[in-house]
């Protein structure tokens, strides 16, 4: 985008807030999917399969983590500003 | 006290009912979902947001810094045209309760004031180069961003966790919704209570008790925090049976993609000083979830007249702004042109909370969801 349209709207700025609601948005939702899925696999397998049912409790524990960092970076950086 | 202390003084309590009225409204946008999937008792849902917005409104600045400089030219604005400009956004928050809509507060309250702006000294008056790239813009981009990313964070959701027993999958959603809908009621607070503290601190800057490039003082943060939490408390029920199951009938996974997508949005905009309506990104969220799933799962009438009260919100308001800028000039500069405003503005909110109670029980969800 060019001319008189660059001057009123901060493009760059505005594909910031994209990509970053674009890529918190997703991430997060599948990340809490997969400790779901993990935790759930985790349980099923628990008494038959117990490495497999320990490969999903990690799934689980993986995603839980990501979503915790998500939110502590989300409001860390709005303390910031 | 002197007559622009005393315009001062209704300037501030007016906005603050505004901040109330922001926190009555826009309950439903930030619990909703969570109510109609059965993810908390709706008290709880209610309180539990009302906390959140207190804190949320605490975090950032940068919104009402958008409000106080970027929109209007604050050298000729005056405690009037403020006053004006909030009896504009309240008249036509209350007239979209009164009908259940979900329309924004936030182009409510900027809509006033460049009414009453435009009103007092014409165009030269409003920044509409701001008006554009801080507000009309963002305001296109935000609902169908939301929109996206949670279209695609439910195909998502859908695709990990597809053939697991359906049970423990929508109680993992429905914790899941519990810290969507805390992010999304903290991005509330930190946007909307933003806006109202942008506009009290123009107030205070055009009856000279702030220079041109003073922050934010304390108390304004402090009592703009307490009126979104109390309105938040005292909760918008009739627009939560609209958000919550009238635009589609959701499931905790969509609930939760709806409100993650609504948090990420409002978060990412506010960080960079963007005063976004947060109805308009968490109605983009619900509708995306659903779509995602299925089309014809959206109630795209529903969705139609939503959209309508979005379209008329900012020329609604700026008109009833420039109205009202005109009425209280009728009165002369002095205090008695918003005295007189007040008290009839606040007769006819009386009047229209004892009509809308003597209609019917305010309260319309059940934590089974929607009664009728």
């Amino acid at each position: 985008m060019s001319g008189p349209a660059t001057k009123i709207v901060d493009v760059g700025q505005l594909a910031q807030v994209i990509y970053v609601a674009l890529i918190a948005g997703v991430v997060v939702s599948l990340a809490f999917s997969l400790v779901i899925r993990g935790a759930v696999r985790a349980g099923e397998h628990r008494r038959t399969r117990p490495v497999l049912a320990g490969v999903h409790a990690l799934l689980a524990t993986a995603g839980l983590l990501v979503v915790a960092a998500a939110i502590v970076f989300g409001v860390s950086v709005m303390l910031s500003k | 006290m002197d007559s622009a202390d005393l315009i001062l003084g209704i300037v501030v309590a007016t906005a603050l009912a505004f901040d109330f009225t922001n926190g009555f409204h826009d309950t439903a946008n930030v619990v909703a979902t969570t109510i109609s999937t059965r993810a908390l008792p709706p008290r709880v849902a209610v309180t539990l947001a009302a906390i959140l917005n207190f804190v949320g409104a605490f975090l950032s600045l940068a919104v009402a810094a958008t409000i106080a400089k970027d929109i209007v030219n604050q050298e000729l604005v005056t405690t009037t045209i403020v006053f004006a400009g909030l009896v504009g956004a309240i008249v036509w928050n209350l007239v979209t309760w009164y009908f259940g809509l979900p329309s924004s507060s936030s182009h409510a309250l900027i809509g006033g004031v460049v009414g009453a702006m435009l009103a007092a000294h014409g165009t030269a008056a409003v920044h509409f180069d701001g008006l554009a790239g801080k507000v009309l813009v963002p305001a296109l981009i935000a609902p169908v961003l939301a929109f996206v990313v949670a279209g695609i964070a439910i195909l998502l959701c859908y695709r990990a966790v597809g053939r697991l027993a359906p049970g423990p999958v929508s109680r993992g959603y429905r914790l899941g919704q519990v810290l969507s809908g805390g992010m999304l009621a903290l991005a509330h607070g930190t946007n909307d209570a933003q806006k109202t503290m942008g506009v009290i601190t123009l107030a205070l800057i055009a009856n000279g008790n702030l220079g041109p490039d003073a922050g934010v003082p304390t108390w304004v943060v402090v009592s703009a925090a307490t009126a979104i939490a109390l309105g938040t408390y005292l909760g918008g029920w009739r627009i939560i049976k609209t958000m919550g199951s009238r635009i589609i009938k959701m499931d905790p996974a969509q609930g939760f993609a709806a409100q993650g997508a609504g948090a990420a949005t409002i978060l990412a905009a506010t960080h960079f000083g963007y005063p976004l309506s947060t109805t308009h990104v968490i109605s983009g969220g619900v509708m995306g979830a659903g779509a995602a799933k299925r089309l014809s799962a959206v109630r795209w009438g529903v969705a139609g007249n939503i959209v309508v009260a979005w379209v008329l919100t900012l020329p609604c308001a700026a008109a009833v702004g420039a109205i009202v800028y005109g009425v209280t000039r009728i009165f002369g500069g002095g205090a008695a042109g918003p005295v007189v405003v007040a008290a009839a503005g606040l007769a006819l909110m009386v009047w229209v909370f004892v009509r809308r109670l003597q209609r019917g029980a305010a309260i319309t969800t059940t934590a089974e969801g929607v009664s009728s």
